[in-house]
């Protein structure tokens, strides 16, 4: 009995740290704190951006990019012409199941944005399906999907991760 | 100083600037509604959109909502989208399979051929002179060429392969020697003129505008060494040139080249008003446009493909075409922005004129091309594109012959 009950507790404290990071991962998009997001990715980690086009019926990979591609892409960011714009991330984790030193997690996200002229509006829906994994007791993001509802943008997301 | 500034625009041939009322003034836009939109043939779809007896597409041209469908005998036709009886939308969804047609108001159900089969009540038509034959959907001419669906609202019109001419050959190869398939799809509407956004697509001046390009295409040795060739109808097309990928991390385009592509190979087709076809060695990119307001533009742009391949090569592609044009790529976001600031500067009057002077022999950043696309522009409007309300009857007639 006391066994199960630290098993559950263990399990809530997983949980709880899996939600509290995939929060920090957003600020730290919010910020533009790239090194900082890209830091809570695995080394192997993958991040993709997924569409459905109803247009010709198919699924479609917006983005997919490995951490080596995201930070080399992120690094170019002054480079480019972009939005001058701030975004916020509203996000809530609705599953997470851990498996040891793997778990898995579905969040529903949605990303406002403050343009240069003040004028704020819903800029992104969507759901992260991250599969994690827990390296020196650090839960990191081995493969984030992103499943975009949002299809047609005011300003295109650019390189920007969402 | 004084504002609008009074540039010394004399100075200039007439061909060589334009007035920017024609990208803002609603007039113009409703003209060009029924003058071109409605008097060429315009790109809709890919034939591989609509591959199977029962496929339909729903697209708009110019202001009107159209089916691309293939019917039971495989035949390709193009219906108006709306109900004869009081005007509903037949199709509400963009793409799908059906066996007949049939609006939700009334449930008047209609062939894939258009035909009215069957209403809802027949009998209180009777004796109304009401009759099933007098109310199909209106068909429009629609042919396709390398795969590429095109539909015209004109019944007079020339045939399709004769309005591309001799255009289409710099894509005849690539499009039209394996089945080809579109796998990319996505669009937007952007806050500005739909002719911003083909001048964005045909001009090459700006390659200096994106980082990207700074490092690829004016990186590569044929970049300046090509020329453009202007059609008839107002299409042109500019020569391959090599890009130089790997200087932008985006490794080498030597392997599963399209057919009639060159390793790294870029070419780019312009149709005639809104379609642009982006040749690379190893993706096809069109964009088409429609047209909502004077300010306002729906743009789809589309990801071509060879139709089976393995998944390993479809994810190259995809890849290719999403790194550098889709809506998380490094390109499209700079030019949208580009094309809305140009707008919003147009539409307050600040920007009265834009230059189109740039004379490089035909070369890539020579402004020939746009030139000439003005020109198609004046001559089916009747208006001079550096002038456009200074027109008088003899003008007019001049430009209409021309």
């Amino acid at each position: 009995m006391l066994a199960t009950a630290e098993s559950a507790t263990d399990a809530n404290s997983d949980r709880f740290a899996i939600e509290a990071m995939i929060k920090t991962a957003c600020w730290h998009l919010d910020t533009g704190e790239f090194d900082k997001w890209i830091g809570l990715f695995a080394a192997d980690g993958v991040y993709e951006i997924e569409v459905y086009s109803p247009e010709i019926q198919k699924s479609m990979r917006w983005q997919r990019l490995t951490r080596m591609e995201m930070a080399t892409l992120l690094s170019e960011m002054p480079n480019h012409l972009t939005e001058d714009a701030r975004r916020a991330h509203m996000v809530m984790t609705v599953q997470a199941n851990v498996d040891r030193d793997a778990a898995s997690s579905i969040s529903r996200f949605v990303v406002f944005k403050t343009n240069a002229r003040g004028e704020s509006g819903a800029y992104a829906i969507g759901t992260y399906v991250d599969d994690l994994v827990r390296q020196a007791g650090v839960w990191l993001i081995s493969r984030r999907k992103v499943v975009l509802e949002t299809r047609m943008f005011d300003v295109f997301p650019h390189i920007i991760p969402l | 100083m004084v504002f609008p500034v009074d540039r010394p625009l004399h100075k200039l041939k007439e061909t060589h600037y334009l007035d920017n009322r024609i990208f803002t003034d609603q007039a113009i836009f409703e003209e060009e509604q029924r003058k071109i939109f409605e008097k060429v043939w315009c790109f809709v779809c890919h034939e591989s959109e609509v591959a199977e007896p029962g496929d339909y597409r729903a697209v708009t041209v110019g202001r009107h909502p159209l089916i691309i469908v293939r019917d039971r005998t495989r035949k390709l036709r193009a219906l108006h989208n709306t109900c004869p009886h009081r005007g509903q939308r037949i199709v509400q969804k963009e793409s799908g399979n059906v066996r007949s047609f049939q609006c939700f108001y009334h449930l008047w159900n209609f062939g894939l051929d258009g035909t009215l089969r069957q209403v809802t009540r027949p009998s209180g038509y009777e004796n109304t002179g009401f009759e099933l034959k007098d109310f199909c959907l209106p068909e429009v001419r629609v042919d396709s060429l390398c795969g590429l669906i095109f539909v015209t609202l004109d019944p007079e019109i020339e045939p399709l392969a004769d309005f591309l001419g001799a255009a289409a050959d710099h894509f005849r190869e690539t499009l039209g020697t394996e089945p080809m398939e579109v796998f990319f799809f996505h669009r937007a509407i952007f806050q500005t003129n739909w002719k911003l956004w083909n001048d964005n697509n045909s001009e090459l001046y700006h390659e200096y505008m994106h980082y990207l390009n700074r490092n690829t295409n004016l990186k590569g040795d044929s970049f300046f060494n090509r020329s453009w060739r202007l059609y008839r109808n107002g299409h042109n097309a500019v020569e391959e040139a090599e890009v130089a990928y790997e200087n932008g991390g985006l490794g080498n385009r030597a392997d599963n080249r399209l057919p009639g592509t060159s390793p790294n190979g870029f070419k780019l087709i312009n149709i005639f008003p809104d379609t642009v076809v982006n040749c690379r060695s190893t993706i096809v990119r069109m964009d088409r446009m429609v047209p909502i307001g004077p300010g306002r533009t729906l743009i789809e742009w589309r990801g071509i493909g060879v139709k089976g391949e393995p998944e390993s090569i479809r994810s190259m592609r995809e890849r290719h075409f999403t790194e550098i044009w889709g809506p998380c790529g490094r390109n499209i976001t700079e030019d949208q922005i580009a094309v809305e600031t140009q707008w919003l500067s147009m539409s307050a009057g600040s920007a009265p004129h834009t230059i189109l002077a740039r004379e490089e022999g035909m070369k890539p950043m020579d402004d020939g091309n746009l030139r000439a696309y003005y020109q198609e522009w004046g001559r089916r409007l009747g208006r001079k594109p550096n002038s456009p309300f200074d027109r008088n009857p003899a003008d007019a007639a001049l430009v209409e012959r021309a």
